[in-house]
């Protein structure tokens, strides 16, 4: 193992967990303009039903995947239909939504942990077979490098779908101007639905992913999410082009920063980029 | 309305002097039970070990026979978390006026005891390396390993085999500084990366370990908390790291990791009796855990010392003279830091089994 190429795998594999956390995060904000707490806990929520469908019940693997996607999706549709949406029908401001996302996701933290008890668990079901690939030196396991692919799959997928449909377009008319895009004609209420299905859906694909590399335990909603907003302002929040540069920025900050330093100050070098951008970029990186 | 702020005031009156004069007695009716209120991770990442301790605590009260006096355990969850202990302990105190409170590891040790002392609540800890938990304090006690003993049976098993460089990968929390710091006192040439630090909420140990290989280390040594085990074992099979995987009361942690870490060496606070681990397999069909013996021994002592006295003053000296105190761990002696030290063993992980290396 050579450590130059182990660093930069490390960053990069860091990077990577950071864009899918990221995209759905940038894509709901666009959206809705408002800091969404509850994407931290809906990427949980995802590795969670992971666990119940694939390692409990045992039933196949891409199956179970599908379902964890798709609780995540139905939960963030759920609580946009039940929260979100009569809070943005009252015109409720922007900090009473993030109050309320802050609750949501406390509640639903806590019924997480007594569903599924605190304990950590992993979600793989034999370590054995997993794959590990050397790189120049550096080693990347199967699950990392899915990590990576669906990162940059989903951020293809996003740019081109944004860009090219017309529900792309429809998502950018009400991220540019919501009453404006109501006056075209534009059912805002209802894009905004599809957008948390979308986000929450990557979020919780996030979640069962993480789940594989390293292990779940209900509290972990809280530091993807902080991760996730630190990416989103280093990037430009709402940019899903600047999220995904602002991840790989901030994986390979906090690693190459605890090369020579001890591992602890990880998070400060984090947030020491968040307030380096604020000063003197608070746009981020794609914003001018 | 007069009469209805008179009433309210002669109400609060009523609730303050009540409140005041029920939690200044400080001994116990006849009729009055002593309650022992139990602070542990019932649920969350170390529950596997709080639950087997609440098992032992209730074995113990059971076992003891016939008393003068009758006692209530009262048991609080705090998930290891200092926050949730304090809360825990507060709520022991101001509602349900416990005469002794026994915690869980190092953080909720540190935490409690300095508002035991303030309390005239006598607190034993109980997982708890660090040393400085009960110093300088009348109604503070540890039943738990001192670091000395655990570095120095680690450092004579590492020099049995060989082992010249071993990289530590060190959470920064009281209990796991405090066995690093003995074990650098032990022999500060074994080690490297001895000033590394990593958050205990961290679970990517991607970088670290991958220095750990840079410095060509023939073994790492794990001081880590409950719920980062498995994902940090997982991540040095990960990268390929062959070397041992040691540690110093760290490994028995989590059940996920176990076949993992098969085959691995290190160093844990001694077993209880067989009786015990027999009569709690009779009884809760599975074997104790880690702390389980102390939990144990921490509650006969402390049912002993009030059968002897009421006021809790004289109960903490006789818990301070505690000499050849027949407990599950071996015979108990109290030191003069208020700390009941055990023995340290060298284990290995046997096909899924903890196992004593003799």
């Amino acid at each position: 193992m050579d450590i130059l190429p182990q660093l930069i795998l490390n960053s990069v594999i860091a990077g990577a967990i950071y864009a899918l956390v990221a995209l759905g995060f940038n894509l709901i904000y666009g959206a809705t303009k408002f800091f969404n707490m509850t994407h931290g806990v809906i990427a949980v929520i995802g590795a969670y039903a992971f666990l119940f469908f694939g390692k409990t019940l045992g039933l196949n693997l891409f199956l179970s995947v599908f379902i964890g996607v798709a609780t995540a999706a139905i939960a963030g549709y759920g609580l946009d239909k039940l929260i979100y949406l009569p809070l943005r029908k009252r015109k409720a401001s922007n900090m009473a939504l993030l109050i309320a996302s802050l609750g949501a996701f406390t509640a639903l933290q806590a019924i997480i942990a007594i569903l599924f008890t605190s304990q950590f668990q992993t979600l793989w079901r034999n370590y054995s077979t997993q794959k590990i690939y050397e790189i120049y030196g550096g080693v990347i396991t199967q699950t990392q490098l899915i990590i990576l692919i669906s990162g940059i799959l989903i951020t293809a997928a996003l740019v081109l779908s944004l860009k090219y449909t017309l529900f792309g377009k429809m998502v950018r008319a009400v991220s540019d101007d919501e009453e404006a895009a109501k006056i075209i004609g534009i059912n805002t209420n209802k894009i905004i639905s599809r957008v948390f299905i979308i986000g929450s859906a990557i979020a919780g694909l996030a979640g069962i992913l993480i789940g594989f590399d390293t292990g779940i335990e209900p509290t972990m909603g809280m530091s993807l999410l902080l991760k996730g907003v630190i990416v989103s302002v280093i990037g430009g929040v709402g940019n899903i082009y600047g999220g995904f540069l602002g991840a790989f920025l901030l994986g390979f900050a906090e690693n190459f920063g605890i090369w020579k330093i001890s591992g602890e100050w990880k998070d400060a070098i984090a947030f020491a980029l968040l307030i380096i951008f604020l000063l003197f970029r608070p746009r981020g990186i794609m914003k001018k | 309305m007069k009469k209805i702020i008179v009433g309210i005031v002669v109400v609060i009156l009523i609730v303050v002097g009540v409140s005041y004069f029920g939690k200044n007695s400080s001994q116990p009716t006849a009729k009055e039970s002593i309650k022992i209120g139990v602070i542990l991770p019932l649920s969350g990442t170390a529950a596997l070990i709080g639950e087997a301790a609440k098992n032992s605590a209730i074995l113990a009260k059971e076992s003891f026979g016939k008393t003068k006096n009758t006692y209530e355990l009262i048991f609080e969850d705090d998930q290891i978390d200092s926050k949730k202990t304090v809360l825990a302990f507060r709520k022991l105190v101001d509602m349900n006026n416990i005469k002794a409170v026994i915690t869980g590891f190092s953080g909720p040790g540190n935490a409690i005891a300095p508002l035991a002392e303030k309390e005239h609540v006598i607190h034993f800890s109980i997982g708890s390396t660090d040393t400085t938990i009960p110093k300088n304090k009348k109604f503070v006690f540890s039943h738990w390993l001192l670091p000395e003993k655990q570095a120095e049976v680690y450092i004579k098993e590492a020099k049995i085999r060989g082992l010249k460089k071993i990289a530590m990968i060190v959470v920064n929390q009281q209990g796991t500084i405090a066995t690093r710091e003995a074990l650098l006192k032990e022999d500060p040439t074994i080690f490297i990366l001895k000033n590394d630090t990593i958050s205990p909420e961290e679970r990517d140990f991607r970088t670290i370990i991958t220095k750990a290989k840079n410095e060509k280390a023939d073994a790492l040594m794990l001081l880590i908390l409950p719920g980062q085990l498995t994902s940090t074992v997982k991540q040095i099979k990960d990268l390929g790291i062959t070397v041992p995987l040691t540690s110093a009361g760290s490994i028995e942690h989590e059940k996920e990791a176990v076949s993992l870490l098969e085959g691995q060496w290190y160093v844990n606070p001694g077993g209880p009796s067989d009786t015990f681990v027999e009569k709690y397999k009779e009884k809760y069909g599975n074997l104790p855990q880690i702390g389980s013996g102390n939990v144990y021994d921490v509650i006969n002592i402390l049912i002993s010392s009030f059968e002897k006295s009421k006021g809790v003053e004289n109960v903490v000296n006789i818990i301070s003279e505690i000499k050849d105190f027949p407990g599950v761990m071996g015979v108990l002696d109290m030191d003069s830091e208020g700390i009941i030290s055990g023995t340290a063993i060298v284990k290995k992980i046997i096909n899924g089994k903890f196992v004593e290396v003799k």
